[in-house]
């Protein structure tokens, strides 16, 4: 049945199993926690506020008791109030306490008890109060006999007071009589029985003065008197001084006596009577005692409330006390409990993880991952735990599994890296290139065998993988493999090792035995070379036959050259112009030049001097034409066609002003070799006629696929021919069109109009000049020539003497011109 | 800021000082409470004392409790000065005395600086209200009027005998004198003997001796009780029948003690009997049920003190000025009967009566 289960319902039956151990556990920890609770709250709710309160109450009771002998000794109206507040007071919190301590729920019979002793504390206090008030009243009656008293006292001394005037008087009398000698005796006889009658009459009064200081002190400390018993002693000798005064005041002056008489009896009634000192002092005595009992009771009182308090207190602090027993009997069990769940708990949860976890479920577990490890450690053969039902089962079945599909995976990628490798080693081998693989530190990986083929057919070198690059060419190179190391081994070594380690484009690699390998070579990601050696020993024959070829080619193009402009034929060898018929419509600057009269001229000559004439001045002409950019389109005779714009134009106008300015430097040029070829004996000058015009014309190959003719056609090559024709010999003539080109720049004289065959109007004619900039230049020095004359002069160069010679010379010249003979 | 804080410190420190004072008004009696003026001064103490007792009875003053202090100047000018100079330290508002003339002048210049009020009940010389103290005040007449009475009883009655006048030359003793003399000059009658005698001594046989030589008939005395009993007893001990005339210092029980049966037929001036008054009557009994005959000027010393407490209520407040205010423009009714003062301060009726002592006490003579 527990097999059944698996590892999850095992599981979760182990952790129940502790889990009821800790929650039976805990719930013992909480009973018992409750219980002390509960007692530990009785005795914070109940009986410690009760035994509080009690606590007060009785301290209340206790201060009241305290104060209320303060009342009774209180000796004015103000006192009495002031502490009669204060009992209050401390009586209403007696009572608050009281109320409280009811609330707090004590035993009822105590209770009852404190009330009683507090209502009678409150009665007496009561009284008390009553009594202060008649002592106080006692006490005013006393003082007021006590200012009786003193009055009376006062005004007895002051009725003595005359009489000791007198008798000073008497004395002073007698004095002045006895020390007076001369005197009669019986003036000083009765002098002195004057003194002695006023010395008797005051004697009675000296007598009364000190009876009436004895009644007035002993009343005094009548009004003191500590008990009744000391009122009764004192009572006899004021009465014995009562009954001294009754007698003095007998033989006292009549004037005196009735005064005296009245004092006396004022005294009798302080001494005796109702409203006597004694009397006063003994009704004090009685609200004392009194006091005294009532404050004794207050006592017995409050010592019955501290009793009952103390009772409640002790009553409370019982309960306390086995309420703190109960709670601690309470807190051991619980404890126990507590301690008792926990260790069965953690016995429990020894045992199942012992027994049951350990055992059915870790063990087998450490034994799947161990596989697992081994597994993962590449060894595919470890021996594998037992499958089962449960969970772990199945992980061993799984495990068994992926062993399986691994070792099939493996045998299966073993295979194909074979195939691969055999593939890869079929692939190089097919090439013809040598093939090699080095590795990051230059050392063979892999090599085909048109490799050694190619470089290393002498067995002697070592082609295994693992042999270093440099220990190859160097194998090489000593054997005489490579043309270049021949006499700088070390050089070349190093040089091929830098090659090799910072391979760039392709290069050719002489071999010792006349053959030519290009090496290419490559660094791969992971820092290994890839050298690829191909054999190009064929290619450069064929390459050196080929250069031999061209170089005859180029030396028979450059003879064809000659018979073609440069521009055509710069046009044709560089590619930019096909060699076929094609023609386009451009404008152009068409130029004409003839010699003028050349058959004539040139009639008498021998053929070798003409063609040796003409080949220079064509030779002459060309040169200037060349260095103006003209196109020389063909030589017919003596004549000479060019044409400015095509294959390449500066722009219509500076083809034009480039025509004008080679026509020019062509005249130039023609008055020059005038002078040589009169030296050689042509006696009339070659003079050279100049025709330009500007126009559309169709410029391109003419004529047929296997003769063609660069050249240009249309009426504007008639025109400059027909303005060549009329130009005088040594000018250039102009149209309007070139003239309209380059007015700016070079002066012309306009001529008549001519009418040219195939245009219907006639067109205008410009004679040209010069260039406007050299004209000015050109008017200082004077050319003249004429049949006979030739005359050419720059003054401005001249010094003085030299024109002083010029100027002989020309008058001369001159003189005999005018003066004909004849 | 500091300088208002103190101030108000000190405005505060000064209101709680005055708080108790205000609470109880202080008053004060001065007079020779020792000596042998004693018995007179006792009566003076005895009747501000009545007064006061029965002002507080009724409400005290301006609803305030009034305290009495009483001093003791033993009719001496100096210590006079340093009984008033006590009060004014005790802080009085008013002064009932003193009793002598001698010591109530020079009293009354310490009470002005002070500003104190005083009332004397019997100081008579001219002199204390002829100072122009404003502050000063009296219920008894002026011995001006006093001597002009005198004067012209002596001339009236005895102007062909030989007439002594003798004073002790206080204040009071000569001012009185000279006024009798002045009077009696005045009516044509020349003394026959005009002299001072020492105060204070205990036998005076032998100035009486000395009169008795000149054959005086008549005797005016101008000084206090004492000296008046002793001499007219000596007087009658040498059976020397000389009548003595005096002043009101010789209305007072202790006059007839010492001389005995020597004082009858002697005259004298008082002012009339404020006993006889009916308004006195229950005040009257109240002394004397305290065995305490308020004769002398027992009765002008509760009236001082009664003046100036209705004074006070009339006018509102116990402010000096208001007071002297109140004093000269009302009349007052007390135990003196009804009275007004002047802008001097002494009463504006001035009276003097004629006493004789007869049987031991004195009596209006008839």
């Amino acid at each position: 049945m527990l097999k059944r289960l698996g590892i999850r319902g095992r599981l979760l039956l182990a952790f129940f199993g502790i889990s009821t151990f800790a929650v039976l556990a805990t719930t013992a920890a909480l009973y018992a926690f409750l219980e002390v609770g509960e007692v530990v709250d009785r005795i914070t709710k109940e009986r410690v506020p009760s035994a509080l309160a009690s606590l007060q109450l009785s301290r209340q009771a206790e201060r009241v008791a305290a104060t209320a002998p303060a009342a009774l000794a209180s000796t004015s109206k103000a006192q009495h109030y002031e502490i009669s507040t204060a009992i209050a007071a401390e009586m209403t919190r007696l009572e608050e306490l009281l109320a409280a301590l009811k609330g707090a729920k004590p035993s009822t019979a105590v209770v009852a008890e404190i009330e009683a002793a507090v209502l009678g504390l409150r009665r007496n206090l009561n009284a008390l109060d009553d009594l202060v008030a008649a002592r106080l009243t006692v006490v005013a009656r006393k003082e007021e006999l006590l200012r009786r008293l003193s009055a009376t006292t006062n005004a007895s001394q002051r009725l003595v007071a005359p009489g000791m005037l007198v008798m000073n008087s008497k004395l002073q009398q007698w004095r002045a009589v006895t020390a007076d000698t001369p005197l009669a005796s019986d003036r000083g006889a009765e002098a002195t029985a004057d003194l002695v009658q006023s010395i008797a009459a005051y004697i009675p009064q000296q007598k009364a003065q000190q009876e009436i200081s004895a009644v007035n002190d002993a009343l005094v400390n009548t009004a003191d008197a500590p008990t009744p018993g000391d009122l009764a002693l004192i009572l006899f000798p004021l009465r014995r001084s009562l009954a001294v005064l009754d007698t003095i005041s007998n033989q006292i002056d009549d004037r005196l006596r009735t005064r005296f008489q009245q004092r006396v009896n004022e005294f009798k009634a302080l001494i005796d009577g109702g409203n006597s000192i004694p009397k006063a002092r003994q009704d004090e005595f009685a609200v004392l005692a009194q006091g005294e009992e009532l404050l004794a009771q207050n006592n017995q009182l409050s010592r019955s409330l501290t009793a009952a308090v103390d009772r409640l207190v002790a009553a409370a602090d019982r309960e306390i006390t086995a309420s703190g027993l109960e709670a601690a009997v309470v807190q051991r069990y619980g404890t126990g409990v507590v301690l008792g769940s926990a260790f069965l708990s953690l016995l429990s949860s020894i045992l199942v993880v012992w027994l049951y976890v350990d055992r059915s479920l870790l063990a087998r577990l450490g034994g799947v991952s161990q596989s697992m490890l081994a597994i993962a450690g590449g060894n595919l053969r470890a021996p594998l735990p037992v499958a089962g039902h449960d969970e772990i089962g199945r992980m061993a079945e799984a495990l068994r599994l992926f062993r399986d599909t691994a070792v099939e995976i493996e045998e299966k990628n073993l295979r194909e890296v074979a195939e691969a490798r055999q593939r890869l080693i079929d692939a190089i081998e097919s090439i013809s290139e040598g093939f090699a693989l080095y590795d990051g530190e230059d050392r063979l990986i892999l090599s085909n065998s048109r490799y050694r083929e190619l470089l290393y057919s002498d067995l002697a070198i070592e082609l295994t993988p693992g042999t270093t690059f440099e220990h190859i060419i160097r194998r090489s190179a000593e054997r005489g493999y490579i043309k270049d190391a021949e006499g700088r081994f070390e050089e070349w070594v190093a040089e091929r090792l830098s090659r090799h380690r910072n391979p760039g484009e392709p290069w050719v690699q002489r071999r010792g035995d006349g053959r030519w390998v290009l090496i290419s070579e490559r660094r791969i990601t992971g820092g290994g070379t890839v050298a690829v050696y191909s054999d190009i020993t064929e290619l450069k024959q064929r390459e050196e036959n080929l250069a031999e070829k061209s170089a005859a080619l180029e030396a028979l193009s450059s003879k064809l050259a000659k018979y073609l402009a440069p521009q055509v034929y710069n046009s044709i060898f560089t590619g930019r112009q096909d060699v076929r018929i094609a023609s386009q419509r451009k404008k152009l600057t068409i130029c004409f030049t003839d010699i003028a009269g050349f058959t004539e001229t040139t009639d008498k000559m021998e053929s070798e001097d003409l063609t040796q004439l003409l080949n220079h001045y064509l030779t002459e002409m060309s040169k200037i034409a060349s260095d103006h950019g003209a196109t020389i389109d063909k030589y017919v005779g003596d004549a000479i066609l060019m044409f400015f714009g095509d294959p390449e134009t500066r722009g219509v106008k500076e083809d034009a002003l480039a025509g004008v300015q080679m026509a020019l430097a062509m005249q130039k040029r023609m008055s020059e070799l005038a002078e040589a070829w009169r030296d050689i004996g042509i006696e009339t000058p070659l003079r050279c006629r100049i025709g330009i015009h500007t126009d559309y014309c169709t410029v391109g190959n003419f004529g047929s696929e296997d003769r063609m003719d660069y050249t240009i056609i249309g009426g504007a090559v008639n025109l400059a021919s027909r303005l060549e024709q009329e130009a005088q010999p040594g000018t250039v003539l102009i149209s309007y069109e070139t003239f309209a080109q380059v007015k700016d720049t070079i002066d012309c004289d306009e001529l008549g109009r001519i009418h040219v065959k195939g245009i219907a109007y006639p067109v205008a004619t410009y004679r040209v000049i010069d260039v406007k900039a050299n004209l000015v230049a050109a008017r200082r020095a004077v050319r003249t020539e004429l049949p006979h004359l030739r005359l050419e002069a720059e003054p401005e160069l001249m010094s003085a003497d030299e024109r002083d010679q010029a100027a002989t010379a020309l008058r001369d010249v001159l003189d005999r011109l005018c003066h004909k003979p004849g | 800021m500091h300088r208002i804080t103190t101030v108000a410190i000190v405005a505060l420190a000064a209101a709680a000082l005055s708080c108790p004072a205000r609470a109880e008004v202080l008053i004060g009696v001065a007079g020779p409470m020792t000596g042998k003026l004693e018995w007179t001064g006792t009566q003076l103490k005895r009747g501000a004392e009545v007064a006061v007792a029965d002002i507080n009875t009724a409400g005290g003053v301006l609803g305030e409790p009034v305290r009495l202090i009483t001093v003791d100047d033993f009719c001496d000018p100096k210590q006079a000065v340093a009984a008033a100079q006590k009060l004014v330290a005790d802080g009085v508002v008013f002064v009932v005395g003193h009793y002598c003339s001698g010591a109530s002048i020079p009293a009354s210049e310490v009470y002005e600086a002070a500003g104190i009020l005083q009332i004397s009940p019997s100081s008579t010389n001219p002199m204390l209200t002829e100072q122009g103290r404003a502050n000063v005040f009296r219920v008894c007449s002026r011995d001006d009027a006093q001597g002009f009475e005198a004067g012209n009883y002596l001339a009236d009655h005895w102007s062909d005998k030989k007439i002594a006048i003798l004073h002790d030359n206080t204040t009071y003793g000569k001012g009185l004198a000279d006024e009798t003399r002045k009077q009696l000059n005045k009516r044509g009658t020349t003394e026959a003997i005009f002299e001072a005698y020492a105060p204070g001594n205990d036998d005076y046989s032998a100035e009486i001796a000395a009169l008795q030589a000149a054959d005086i008939a008549v005797l005016y005395l101008g000084g206090y009780h004492t000296e008046a009993a002793l001499m007219v007893r000596a007087a009658r001990d040498r059976g020397y029948s000389v009548q003595l005339i005096s002043g009101d210092d010789t209305a007072t029980e202790a006059f007839g003690l010492i001389a005995g049966p020597a004082a009858e037929g002697t005259l004298f001036t008082f002012v009339p009997d404020p006993r006889r008054n009916a308004e006195a009557a229950k005040v009257v009994e109240r002394f004397r049920a305290e065995n305490f005959e308020p004769d002398s000027w027992t009765l002008h010393s509760y009236g001082a003190a009664q003046t100036w407490a209705q004074a006070v209520e009339k006018a509102g407040s116990l402010e000096l000025q208001a007071v002297i205010a109140s004093l000269r423009g009302n009349q007052f009714d007390t135990v003196l009967g009804r009275m007004d003062f002047d802008n001097k301060g002494d009463l504006t009726v001035q009276s003097w009566v004629w006493y004789v002592w007869k049987g031991g006490e004195y009596v209006p003579l008839e």
